[in-house]
């Protein structure tokens, strides 16, 4: 199968997704950071009782908060993105790439039939699904004769 | 793997033969058959645009490194050192290392939150390289060097972008 027909038949349910920050839109800024950290993401879905009401993400954090007269303790809410873009499981990983270009978003809450938050589809699994498509070019890299190493070896 | 200059039977994967010590690495490289894999071999860095730059010094503020960054939207800095790359600061460093912290950020200098030698790629490497950068460090912005000097910086975004693209599904 060629990497167009599997970019429009894989349905992004498919990709190896890491589980996403969830947090409750009156949670603070402080405890969605925490989420965010622990998960190792760089955006949390912002829900009410279980449905996808907004989005915060890594941007947010430096354009709304870092630097800006606004607590750590002020509720989510106040600073997330509200009804963003979201995709279904069952959307192809081509629609996530369009999304993303059209909307200069890097990353895309996913969201079950009944609009309850399932997920998010960030830039990085899309590049390293890519990646995983071509392992010969794109993984598997000859050695570079010019590499210097940083440290001794073992230390 | 017969060695082409003397003719050396070599275990396969040898960087060097083992009896003339001619370079066998070249090998290793894949030849292109058409298309996307055409241009993720052949293609360079530089087909991909570059996002913008902003260069600051490890010992400016982190305020002052935000509001560079914010006044022109994006969401990282390079950090350059006697017009070497010396580190990077991106969103991530302020998510970990800033956010629900009481930090004087006008007194915190960049090089405590910035990441130390981020992993750097030459305008004239193929595109291949940065993918694998991308995908194997989980790196979204990998700085351009030139002589050791930045002359940009490209997202995880700009390489999504050059993947659909040259997918033929752009439409």
């Amino acid at each position: 199968m060629s990497i167009a027909d599997k970019l429009s038949e894989v349905k992004i349910r498919r990709l190896p997704l890491r589980p996403a920050a969830l947090v409750e839109r009156n949670a603070s800024i402080r405890e969605t950071v925490a989420a965010m950290k622990a998960k190792r993401l760089g955006c949390a879905l912002v829900c009410e009782q279980g449905r996808l009401v907004g989005l915060f993400t890594e941007r947010d954090l430096l354009n709304k908060v870092i630097g800006e007269p606004v607590g750590y303790e002020a509720a989510i809410e106040q600073v997330m993105t509200p009804n963003p873009a979201k995709l279904s499981l069952d959307d192809s990983v081509i629609t996530a790439m369009r999304v993303m270009k059209e909307g200069d978003y890097r990353n895309i809450p996913l969201v079950d039939n009944q609009g309850t938050a399932a997920g998010v589809v960030t830039v990085r699994d899309l590049v390293t699904y890519f990646a995983e498509h071509f392992p010969k070019e794109a993984l598997n890299l000859p050695p570079d004769h010019d590499q210097t190493m940083r440290h001794a070896e073992g230390a | 793997m017969l060695c082409p200059y003397c003719g050396h039977h070599n275990i396969d994967g040898m960087d060097n033969c083992e009896e003339c010590l001619h370079d066998l690495s070249f090998f290793d490289v894949p030849s292109p058959t058409g298309g996307l894999q055409m241009h993720l071999m052949e293609d360079k860095v530089s087909h991909i645009p570059y996002d913008r730059l902003v260069l600051v010094s490890p010992n400016d503020s982190v305020a002052h490194a935000v509001s560079r960054i914010k006044a022109i939207g994006i969401g990282q800095a390079v950090v350059v050192e006697d017009d070497s790359l010396v580190g990077i600061l991106t969103e991530r460093d302020l998510l970990n290392k800033v956010a629900g912290r009481e930090l004087d950020l006008e007194k915190l200098p960049v090089s405590k939150v910035m990441t130390v030698h981020p992993d750097a790629i030459g305008e004239r490497d193929a595109i291949r390289v940065i993918v694998n950068k991308m995908a194997v460090g989980g790196y979204r912005h990998v700085p351009v060097v030139r002589d050791g000097h930045p002359i940009g910086i490209i997202s995880a975004k700009a390489v999504a972008n050059y993947i659909l693209k040259h997918s033929g599904l752009d439409f």
